[in-house]
C-alpha cells in the first residue's frame, strides 16, 4: 500500500520552488508602496507630512513617530509570519517585544494625558475621522491579506495556523495603518488606542479566525 | 538503536525540490521506517491495527504537498520531525488515541535526532505551559530531581510540587489530544 503511494508520488513529482523569504519581504514592501501611493493621491498627506515632503519641519514629532511606529510593528509581524510559515517554525519572543513596546508607549501616553487633562478632552479627540480610519485600515488590511494569501500563505505549512493568521492580520493592518497615518492628524494617545488600535485589533481577530479555518493542512 | 542518515535525506530532498524523481523515491523509502518507528514510539500502549501505516501515509502525502516549505539551507531532520509531530497531533485529535507524552530526551534520540533537537521537542511541549509550571516539571522529569529537591529549590511544599506536576502533565495531554498515556509517574 505504502509502496503504491511512493510510486504515485514519485511519478507525479514536479519541481517545487522553495518558499523564499525575500518574496514575502518584496511583497510586503510593494504592498506598502501601493498603500502609501493610494493614501497620498486619494486622501492627501497631513500638513506636517506635506511640509516634510518639501524639506520643512513642522516641529510635530508625531508626524514621523506615528507612521514609523506602525511600520515597525508591521515589519516585525511580517518577520513573525516568515517564522511561522514552515512546519518547524515557532514564534520568537523578540517578535512580540515590538508589539508590547508600541502598546506600552500608547498606554503611557494615555496615562500622561489623563493626568494632565483628566480625560475631559477624550471625547473631542475621538470625534473626527473615526469611520474613515476604521474603514481604511480594515479594507486596506483585507486587500493586503488577500494578496499575502495568494502569494505566500496558501503555500505555508504552519503548525499554529491561528497564530500565523493573527500575525498575517497584524502585518497587513499595521502596514495599512502606517500608510494611513501619513494622512490622519489624530495624534492623541486615546485616538491611537481606540481608533488605530481598535481597527488593527479587530482585523487581527478576523485574521486569527481565518487562519484557523484556512491554514490547516 | 537504528542509525539514520539525515545528511543523505537533506541531499535527496534538495534534489527532489528540483524535480529529481530518483532522489525523491530514495528519500520517501528512507523516511518510511523512520516515520513508522516515530509513530509507534509515540502511540505506545494505544496502537491499533493500521494506525502507524495511516500516519506514515498521511505524513508522506504532506511531505509531497508541502515540500516547498523545506528550506534547502536548513537541516532536514527538524523539518520532517515537525511535519510528523503535526500529523500525529492531528491524528490523535481526530481519532481519540492516547499519545505517549514522554518528557525524556531519549525518545528523540531513538529517532536519530541530535540531542539539541530532541531537547527542542521537549521544550516545544513545555513551552505550552506557564513558565513556572514548565520549570518545575523540567526539574523533576528532565533533571531527575526528587519531589523534595524540587520543593527545596523552588520554595514550595512537596504536595504543591506534586499537584503542579500532575496538572501540568494533564494539560500537556489535553494539548496533544491525548487522554491517558503519559509520563505521570
Amino acid at each position: 500500500m505504502t509502496d503504491d503511494l511512493l510510486d504515485k508520488l514519485t511519478k507525479t513529482l514536479r519541481p517545487a520552488a522553495p518558499m523564499r523569504n525575500s518574496r514575502l519581504w518584496l511583497g510586503a514592501l510593494a504592498g506598502l508602496a501601493v498603500a502609501v501611493a493610494y493614501i497620498l493621491i486619494f486622501y492627501h498627506p497631513r500638513n506636517d507630512v506635506r511640509m516634510l515632503m518639501h524639506g520643512q519641519w513642522s516641529g510635530n514629532p508625531m508626524a514621523v513617530i506615528k507612521p514609523l511606529m506602525f511600520l515597525i510593528l508591521g515589519l516585525s509581524a511580517v518577520r513573525a509570519v516568515i517564522d511561522l510559515s514552515r512546519p518547524e517554525g515557532r514564534l520568537r519572543a523578540s517578535r512580540l517585544i515590538v508589539l508590547i513596546g508600541v502598546a506600552a508607549a500608547v498606554l503611557i501616553g494615555l496615562g500622561v494625558e489623563w493626568l494632565r487633562f483628566g480625560g475631559r478632552d477624550f471625547a473631542a479627540w475621538l470625534s473626527g475621522g473615526v469611520v474613515v480610519c476604521y474603514t481604511t485600515i480594515l479594507c486596506g488590511g483585507m486587500a493586503g491579506l488577500l494578496v499575502m494569501w495568494r502569494f505566500w500563505l496558501r503555500r505555508a505549512a504552519p503548525t499554529q495556523p491561528r497564530l500565523l493568521g493573527a500575525m498575517s492580520g497584524l502585518a497587513a493592518a499595521s502596514l495599512m495603518a502606517a500608510a494611513y497615518a501619513l494622512h490622519c492628524d489624530g495624534d492623541a494617545p486615546v485616538y491611537l488606542l481606540v481608533v488605530y488600535g481598535g481597527a488593527v485589533a479587530i482585523f487581527t481577530g478576523i485574521a486569527t479566525w481565518l487562519g484557523g479555518r484556512f491554514l490547516r493542512w | 538503536m537504528v542509525t539514520y542518515n539525515p545528511d543523505d535525506w537533506q541531499t535527496w530532498m534538495r534534489a527532489a525540490q528540483g524535480g529529481d524523481a530518483g532522489a525523491y523515491r530514495r528519500l520517501l523509502a528512507a523516511l518510511q521506517p523512520w516515520l513508522s518507528a516515530y509513530f509507534r514510539r509515540r502511540l505506545k500502549g494505544d496502537m491499533r491495527g493500521g494506525d502507524s501505516d495511516d500516519l506514515v501515509q498521511m505524513t508522506l502525502l504532506s511531505v509531497h504537498e508541502k515540500r516547498h516549505t523545506y528550506d534547502a539551507d536548513a537541516p532536514f531532520l527538524p523539518w520532517i520531525a515537525a511535519v510528523a509531530r503535526h500529523k500525529l497531533i492531528d491524528y490523535v485529535r481526530k481519532h481519540g488515541r492516547h499519545v505517549h507524552v514522554e518528557l525524556n530526551e531519549a525518545l528523540g534520540l531513538d529517532d536519530g535526532m541530535q540531542p539539541d533537537l530532541a531537547a527542542r521537542d521537549v521544550r516545544v511541549l513545555l513551552s505550552q505551559l506557564p513558565k513556572e509550571q514548565a520549570r518545575i516539571i523540567a526539574l523533576q522529569k528532565i533533571d531527575g530531581l526528587s519531589v523534595e529537591e524540587v520543593a527545596a529549590q523552588t520554595g514550595r511544599s512537596a504536595s504543591s510540587v506534586k499537584v503542579i506536576v500532575h496538572r501540568g502533565l494533564k494539560r500537556l495531554r489535553a494539548l496533544v489530544g491525548a487522554v491517558g498515556e503519559a509520563a505521570d509517574d
